[in-house]
């Protein structure tokens, strides 16, 4: 079994809107899988199925080989989350954070300290510690939110647009950051609106489309099948403006838009 | 609470203004004089200080829900009631500071219970259980509102008549007589009656008491699993 990750069928149904329709896809371990769509796509949905926030309307998913919806305690213990809000307590500083996350995964208040500490020096937050998050730029507080995401060192990761929202510089801190957790032997499953960032971090990319995936592959495959230069025309051709005309027309179009 | 003293205001001044508001506008028109009214009106407050602390539960936890935290409790190992209950459990520091500041000043206003410290002490417990209790109503009604606003306003709708239609300002029998009815089995009624016993009664342990928290535990009972259930399948 080498895949982190296998859907099967899944769709998840909100009254008559399919917010996932029939999606299957494997993600292998050890690697970076970037899921890159438009808004609206589905992306947080799946996510949210992924890591036992809601429950499939149809299909499986297994995560290293446990039913997310039988087994959801065991995955919890495997997996880490970082949402696109900071899920973070505003009125604590980014130390007391650390520390009352490590305690509620069970570590005693000694083991606390000392994972809080090297988490903060991990992310460079040390100067910042003991500073109350509501004061916090953007890129800090997804940093430390990061960072509370992998106290119990999970096997995989999932990153819910990580990067929306930052400015440039801090989009790049970011980028290093998730660059060193795969270093560390971490699967990372990250949804994105950039396809800079897929192309930057991702080892494999699916491009998602109403609910679907609709091509799958590593970023140079996927340039060369689509005969692009950049994952931009891949991308606009599969979810810019497909629902009209034929895809020949399609393809101008972004021509001429580019 | 030290990081956001702001939020604690309305715990600290809510009890001040309406006590001294009822006692000194009401209690001459409702029992004759004022010091005849504070025997009426000190448990009715001290019912109000908890259901409206209680009724800032549901408010609070939207809010909390809206800031993506309990996503993040959700994806981790630990029990699923667990942010929800430690929530209200450390939210319950209100209760005991709106009931110590309604003693306070009912002291300096010349209330002392015929039942003593004794008698203050089993009331805060019973009063900090029932409110804790009451919260889980309000948390319910937390989870399934869309947003803070709502939550409140649905709250406050809930608050006034239950306060307004029982013996906690009036007394009862003053009342026309359907609505005497209703004031008779409002379960706020029980808990000003039970606060009194607990208060100024001859037997501490009255039926009121028992009937109190045989209604806190049964709302427990009712809504803690509802609102568990609806906030696990809402993301």
């Amino acid at each position: 079994m080498n895949n982190a990750i296998e859907i099967k069928n899944v769709s998840k149904k909100f009254g008559d809107m399919k917010a996932v329709n029939d999606l299957s896809l494997n993600i292998p371990k050890n690697e970076v899988f970037a899921v890159l769509g438009p808004n609206g796509a589905g992306k947080t949905t799946m996510i949210n199925m992924l890591a036992t926030l809601s429950t499939p309307s149809s299909g499986i998913i297994k995560i290293f080989g446990h039913d997310v919806v039988k087994e959801p305690e065991k995955i919890r213990e495997l997996i880490g989350l970082t949402g696109q809000y900071a899920s973070v307590d505003e009125a604590l500083s980014a130390k007391q954070n650390l520390v009352i996350f490590s305690e509620l995964l069970g570590l005693s208040i000694k083991e606390a300290k000392i994972r809080a500490n090297e988490l903060l020096k991990e992310f460079h937050l040390e100067d910042v510690a003991d500073k109350v998050i509501s004061n916090f730029s953007g890129g800090m507080r997804r940093r430390l939110d990061l960072a509370v995401s992998l106290i119990a060192r999970p096997e995989l990761i999932f990153l819910d647009e990580p990067t929306t929202g930052l400015d440039p510089r801090t989009r790049n801190q970011m980028w290093s950051t998730i660059r060193d957790l795969v270093k560390n032997g971490s699967t990372i499953l990250l949804t994105t609106q950039y396809l800079e960032e897929a192309d930057q971090l991702a080892d494999r990319i699916a491009i998602m489309d109403k609910g679907k995936i609709a091509v799958e592959g590593t970023p140079e495959n996927l340039k060369k099948e689509h005969n692009s230069k950049s994952l931009d025309e891949i991308f606009l051709k599969i979810t810019g403006d497909g629902s009209t005309g034929e895809k020949n027309d399609d393809e101008l179009n972004i021509t001429k838009e580019a | 609470m030290m990081k956001t003293p702001e939020e604690f205001m309305d715990t600290l001044i809510f009890p001040i203004v309406f006590l001294l508001m009822f006692t000194y506008i009401f209690g001459g028109a409702i029992s004759g004089s004022i010091s005849n009214y504070l025997p009426i009106i000190i448990p009715g407050i001290l019912t109000f200080c908890v259901l409206n602390t209680a009724g800032t539960a549901g408010n609070s936890l939207r809010e909390d829900i809206e800031t993506g935290i309990f996503n993040r409790f959700k994806s981790m190992p630990i029990s699923r009631i667990a942010p929800l209950s430690g929530k209200l459990t450390s939210d319950s520091i209100r209760f005991v500071i709106s009931i110590m500041i309604t003693y306070i000043l009912a002291v300096i206003m010349g209330f002392w219970p015929s039942n003593g410290i004794s008698g203050i002490l089993l009331c805060l417990f019973f009063l900090v259980f029932c409110g804790w209790c009451i919260s889980w109503v309000f948390t319910f009604i937390g989870v399934i509102m869309r947003t803070s606003g709502s939550v409140q306003g649905i709250s406050g709708i809930i608050i006034m008549p239950l306060m307004f239609v029982s013996n906690a300002f009036v007394p009862v029998d003053t009342m026309p007589e359907p609505l005497q009815i209703i004031a008779n089995i409002n379960p706020v009624t029980h808990i000003v009656k039970a606060t009194n016993d607990l208060l100024m009664g001859s037997n501490i342990l009255s039926h009121e008491v028992l009937i109190s928290l045989i209604i806190a535990i049964v709302l427990v009972l009712i809504f803690a699993p509802l609102t568990l259930k609806i906030h696990l399948k809402k993301t």
